[in-house]
């Protein structure tokens, strides 16, 4: 029984897992051959406790996942202090440089919503809403309404 | 175990971290739906980023996420609304270990209490949370 638990817990936590791009130019190819907005994530996903508030409330629910799959492009920048998470070189060089265009005032979480063209259509931190609220919002943004 | 309890177990972790750093301020903002006057929050700044280097010293303040985040001269770190109530102006600083609103002078205490006619309405003021180098913000 505990070895089915396991089991089934890998399997939910690979299939719950948000489909995050990491790479700003990829994100910004699948924007331009999906049509789609990108939105932009700014974490600290192993010391910033409204970041992880966030991703369980908004990010990790069924309904903004599945949204998300069709209608954005969903991109993370985590900035991870602890040394076991550190991510590569290249990528936090690639993180500080979003941060430095997009979340200059340094604050967590921050979503940014982008264009294709990587250009701001409107940014959010924390709110107390439903998935469906801030599928809304976020939409509320672009044209997708 | 059932599937949900083992998921409930893996998300304890998670749950207590929030809780934990949270505190009394959660409870508030939790209560609260869409259009508050407290959307964006909580957020956390990294206090050895660049973008937070006037909070070094005493009486030095940030203006980040629609917030003024203060260092106040006892050195505790306080936060409040940049909105001034007085006529819904994006104007307030931090000045002399009160906060100030630059638009028609404005004046509350720490704990948000107006100290001129202006400031009659006080102003919202927000929690901190300091854990090592990250300051946490919430309503």
């Amino acid at each position: 029984m505990k070895y089915l638990a396991l089991i089934f817990g890998f399997v939910s936590l690979l299939s719950f897992g948000q489909n995050w791009e990491t790479s700003f130019s990829k994100a910004k190819d699948l924007a331009s051959q999906q049509n789609k907005p990108i939105v932009l994530v700014f974490q600290g996903s192993d010391w910033c406790a409204p970041c992880i508030k966030m991703d369980r409330e908004i990010w990790s629910t069924e309904i903004f996942k599945t949204y998300a799959s069709k209608h954005y492009i969903m991109l993370k920048a985590d900035f991870p202090r602890r040394k076991n998470n550190k991510l590569s070189e290249s990528q936090t060089k690639a993180n500080a440089e979003l941060a430095e265009k997009y979340n200059n005032q340094g604050f967590f979480p921050f979503v940014v919503m982008l264009d294709k063209e990587g250009n701001v259509l409107g940014q959010r931190g924390y709110s107390k809403i439903t998935p469906s609220q801030f599928i809304n919002d976020l939409n509320s943004m672009t044209n997708l309404n | 175990m059932k599937r949900k309890e083992f998921l409930k177990t893996l998300g304890g972790a998670a749950a207590f971290a929030v809780t934990a750093s949270c505190l009394g301020g959660c409870s508030k903002s939790d209560d609260s739906v869409t259009e508050n006057p407290v959307a964006g929050l909580p957020f956390s700044i990294d206090l050895t980023d660049s973008s937070s280097s006037p909070l070094a010293t005493n009486g030095g303040y940030i203006i980040v996420n629609n917030t003024v985040v203060a260092r106040d001269l006892s050195g505790n770190y306080v936060a409040a609304t940049n909105l001034c109530s007085h006529e819904q102006k994006r104007k307030v600083i931090f000045q002399n270990n009160e906060y100030f609103c630059t638009e028609h002078g404005a004046r509350f205490s720490l704990s948000g209490n107006g100290l001129n006619s202006d400031a009659s309405a006080g102003l919202t003021i927000f929690q901190t949370v300091l854990e090592g180098n990250i300051l946490t913000i919430s309503a």
